[in-house]
């Protein structure tokens, strides 16, 4: 269960910005080529806990900004993650109250789904944009991110204190 | 509303180059975020360096001169050649082919979106690198520059989907177009006719048509042709000959002249 912050005086800013970059970076971090479609989705788990943790204080605006710089960072077409995670954040913002009441592992499942609508519309773009590499590996990151979802909320549990 | 600024976005940068002086701008942005990822590795590399000994190093020392020694003596041979190629098209009045000179960059990042085959390296428009110019390895070509600021630039590698290269076999000159996977190792050669010569192990080289690659530079070997019997034409896979997924040094070609 994530508590949820709901007046801005106890808004851990801080913590959201360090939380942020740090996904950035591991979304860069260099990997070795196999090990590519292992990588999590670390903004989209961001958005997911802050928006389900703090509707009020963190949506779309944030992820949608968070997207623009991943797209920056990854070279695509401007707006590939940020559209993804502007919906993703418009679904948790929706969901949050059932999201926050969901065991961990429950959430994970829910992480998985959500992660993968976000890839889907990533996936998306990429082929309206004139990408032709089909395959369904594009799900790989929301399985991953589905498992290190444990191991992020626990460590963003005890940072927000 | 930021749904629709989104998709109004992917327009602007798909379809228009609007959006070219602001990606430049914003791409100073991922400077500190490459820089951090590469961080613990490069103190890796400094350490390691440091603590080489002193047979190793001799050890590299020898090998690479004689390295070197190998690499003249073929030079002079080459050199030669070089001339006497000039001289035949000078003789048949044909524009001459000019070395092209080169500029070591490192590898900064490779693309962290798995359908995109784009590597980040670190010299930009301040030491000349330009949208469009030629990347090789000590292997083969790379790929080309597609995104540059003062200090990066973004080049696309001849794998990704979204590349086509014109190329011609090394062994008989049939030209074909190299279209890149979207995987790593293996470019595709689309509308080759089913009566062309060509065979699994045939060398491809760059043919300079599209203007962009200089002429020459080996670009894949051809690795399986395949038939079906009631299609027009083959279904041919090549693997790129440079080392697309191990270079960590990219050679920037500059083409004295364009030579096609």
């Amino acid at each position: 269960m994530i508590r949820g912050i709901d007046s801005p005086e106890i808004m851990p800013w801080g913590v959201v910005a360090v939380s942020a970059v740090a996904a950035l970076v591991l979304a860069v971090w260099p990997l070795p080529d196999w090990a590519q479609w292992l990588r999590p989705e670390f903004a989209a788990v961001i958005v997911i806990y802050w928006v389900v943790a703090a509707p009020f204080h963190i949506g779309m605006v944030f992820a949608w900004c968070l997207g623009l710089t991943m797209d920056v960072l990854e070279g695509v077409v401007l707006s590939q993650n940020a559209l993804g995670l502007t919906v993703l954040a418009y679904v948790c913002f929706l969901l949050h109250q059932r999201l926050r009441m969901f065991g961990v592992f429950e959430q994970a499942a829910s992480v998985f789904v959500l992660v993968g609508i976000h890839q889907l519309i990533g996936y998306w773009v990429h082929g309206l944009t004139g990408g032709s590499y089909h395959t369904l590996a594009f799900l790989i990151p929301a399985l991953m991110s589905a498992i290190i979802w444990p191991l992020a909320r626990l460590s963003l549990d005890r940072l927000r204190l | 509303m930021l749904g629709i600024l989104s998709l109004a976005l992917i327009a602007a940068d798909y379809k228009t180059h609007l959006t070219g002086t602001t990606r430049v701008a914003l791409s100073y942005v991922a400077i500190p975020f490459y820089w951090l990822a590469n961080g613990p590795s490069n103190i890796l590399q400094g350490v390691d360096s440091y603590f080489t000994s002193r047979e190793t190093l001799m050890a590299d020392n020898e090998r690479l001169h004689s390295e070197a020694r190998i690499l003249h003596g073929k030079l002079q041979k080459f050199i030669s050649l070089t001339a006497e190629n000039v001289r035949l098209r000078e003789l048949l009045s044909s524009s001459t082919v000019l070395q092209d000179s080169v500029l070591i960059a490192e590898l900064v990042n490779v693309s962290a979106d798995p359908l995109k085959q784009q590597i980040v390296i670190n010299k930009g428009a301040d030491d000349g690198v330009y949208v469009g110019q030629p990347a090789i390895d000590a292997y083969g070509l790379m790929g080309q520059v597609v995104e540059v600021n003062a200090q990066q630039a973004r080049v696309i590698l001849i794998s990704d989907s979204r590349h086509s290269i014109p190329v011609q076999i090394n062994r008989n000159g049939v030209r074909a177009i190299a279209e890149g996977s979207g995987r790593i190792d293996t470019l595709m050669l689309p509308n080759v006719v089913a009566t062309t010569d060509i065979k699994a192990g045939d060398l491809l080289v760059s043919s300079g048509l599209g203007q962009r690659f200089p002429v020459g530079y080996p670009v894949g070997v051809v690795e399986s042709v395949m038939q079906d019997p009631g299609k027009p034409f083959l279904k041919v896979v090549a693997r790129p000959s440079a080392q697309l997924d191990r270079s960590r040094f990219v050679l920037l070609v500059f083409s004295g002249e364009r030579t096609y």
